[in-house]
């Protein structure tokens, strides 16, 4: 792992990190004002010519609309079964929403939003047991489903709006889950820099990692904490996605109430682990870098402080966008 | 080792970062779309959209006031009234060049909703600015949210029709438009062409 190797890793962020930027922030708003959406949805479309097709590669163009067709397509699916709950002639239909719900969690966390990003940024720039990767991935699917239950009840029965709104209520959220996701990031750097590449901070690490142990002597090692991993968790989980939304909104209309929570868990099954694949992979690759890591040169640094600096741009491009976009009322 | 330890993190990361990352598209339409002519010249487009269940039973109950599974014409310009001003925004996900220069936003006539078997129908036309000859002009017409909250694909059996046009023979060609990809590049939109004679 040489610097310029580094550098190039940094690079790709930079370059990834572009599309980020102008990405809207209202997930949920229906186009016809109808049935999800506001009935002001004031964000007009982009015009084709500002998307940036093409640029990439095109197996990544591929691979990126495959699991968004598989989306569309398991997205149908889930409308299909929800009607079927909602008539009521097949008992079996609920089995069929709850495995169409684990599926579209499987292929939700693989469609990237902040959770995967957070998650794998997190675990590149922070020791911990694989078993903590498996943890962080279910906090953040379970924060998911308890988003989408109680933006939708707070939105219905306390505010009692009508049910074309609780998407929107969804947007002020967004502030606060990118502002902890960004101060999370800057504790993670201040500590990293306080660390120096010199500080081996195994005070704050209860896990015990026997197994995983670095040896002491690389300094790119910062232990991971319990609690930051659970406040970053949630704050990155809690904002739901329009899909798990969507459905309780129709089975709150629907009566159907229990069938819809229990299809949000089965998305929160499916989306723990495809985002424990992706934690418990970061990990390991961390741990493999670090082993590979000369000790005290600038790349074991560079290295301490990418994790950190990864988990601040995330926050920073996200809060950025949720308050630059004019949709944010 | 590392150069595959770069791969991976590089992979990693791109699938990490790319947008679009929501759930989309949670409404879905079968089009289809009959090119009126008058005097051999193509006038209007009369589009179909025919919405999955959920979408459907959304609408039914907000505008299906009488219950009765059908919009009566009050209910069918209450649908109007209820959906078409948003959809403005989205220009009616109606995107329509002659000789590559896009038309723009063109506000729908003569629509009507429908419902039948649960399953609503909005059926409007959109009337050209100017009528267009097919045989030497080139008409380009793509049917998409752009936003992808809507996923309109083209119907299966016989999506695209012709009308009044006893002068001309014209056969459609669908094909995937790449050059105006949307959502982050990811979804090709439909484009309907003609080649007339």
């Amino acid at each position: 792992m040489s610097l310029t190797r580094l550098l190039f890793a940094v690079l790709i962020v930079l370059v990834a990190l572009a599309p980020l930027a102008p990405a809207r922030a209202d997930d949920a708003a229906s186009p016809f004002g109808v049935g999800g959406g506001s009935n002001d949805a004031s964000a007009a479309p982009a015009p084709a010519e500002t998307e940036a097709p093409a640029a990439r590669p095109s197996w990544f163009r591929r691979a990126g609309g495959a699991v968004i067709m598989l989306q569309a397509r398991i997205n149908r699916v889930i409308n299909s079964q929800l009607m079927e709950i909602k008539e009521g002639d097949h008992p079996w239909a609920l089995w069929g929403g709850l495995l169409i719900g684990f599926l579209y969690g499987v292929f939700h966390a693989l469609g990237p939003g902040h959770g995967k990003t957070v998650i794998v940024g997190y675990f590149l720039g922070r020791q911990a047991h694989p078993l903590r990767g498996i943890a962080m991935a279910s906090w953040i699917s379970l924060a998911h489903v308890i988003g989408a239950i109680v933006i939708v009840t707070v939105v219905h029965f306390i505010l009692a709006e009508s049910l074309a709104s609780p998407v929107d209520e969804v947007d002020g959220l967004r502030v606060f889950s990118y502002a902890a996701i960004l101060l999370i990031g800057i504790g993670m750097l201040v500590s990293a820099l306080r660390g120096g590449g010199h500080a081996h901070d195994h005070g704050h690490d209860h896990d015990h990692d026997h197994d995983l142990h670095e040896h002491g002597a690389h300094c790119a090692h910062v232990p991971a904490s319990h609690k930051e991993q659970g406040i970053l968790g949630f704050a990155a989980g809690f904002i739901p996605c329009s899909g798990a939304i969507l459905i309780l909104v129709f089975a709150l209309t629907n009566g159907i109430v229990l069938s819809g929570i229990a299809m949000t868990l089965a998305i929160a099954v499916g989306m723990a682990i495809t985002l424990s694949i992706m934690g418990v992979t970061s990990i390991l690759v961390r741990h493999q870098i670090v082993l590979r890591l000369p000790e005290s040169t600038i790349a074991s640094r560079a290295f301490s402080l990418f994790g950190p600096v990864l988990v601040t741009l995330i926050g920073a491009v996200l809060l950025s966008g949720a308050l630059l976009l004019p949709t944010m009322s | 080792m590392p150069r595959l330890l770069g791969a991976i993190l590089a992979v990693m990361l791109s699938v990490a970062f790319s947008r679009p990352a929501s759930a989309h598209p949670h409404v879905f339409i079968e089009d289809r779309v009959v090119f009126l002519f008058a005097e051999d010249k193509i006038i209007a487009l009369t589009q179909s959209w025919t919405f999955d269940e959920v979408f459907s039973d959304t609408l039914l109950q907000q505008f299906d006031k009488n219950g009765d599974g059908a919009f009566s014409p009050a209910e069918s310009k209450d649908v109007a009234r209820g959906t078409l001003p948003n959809l403005k925004k989205f220009r009616y996900f109606n995107y329509i060049w002659v000789d590559g220069k896009d038309l723009g936003s063109i506000d729908p006539i003569d629509f009507t909703a429908a419902a039948k078997n649960k399953k609503v129908t909005f059926v409007f036309t959109v009337k050209l600015p100017k009528p267009v000859d097919p045989r030497t002009q080139k008409l380009k017409v793509e049917i998409n949210d752009r936003e992808f909250y809507v996923e309109v694909d083209l119907a299966k059996d016989q999506p695209i029709l012709f009308h009044g046009n006893e002068g001309v023979a014209c056969a459609p060609k669908i094909r995937d438009d790449t050059e105006n990809a949307y959502y982050g590049g990811f979804v090709y939109p439909q484009e309907i062409t003609l080649s007339c004679h």
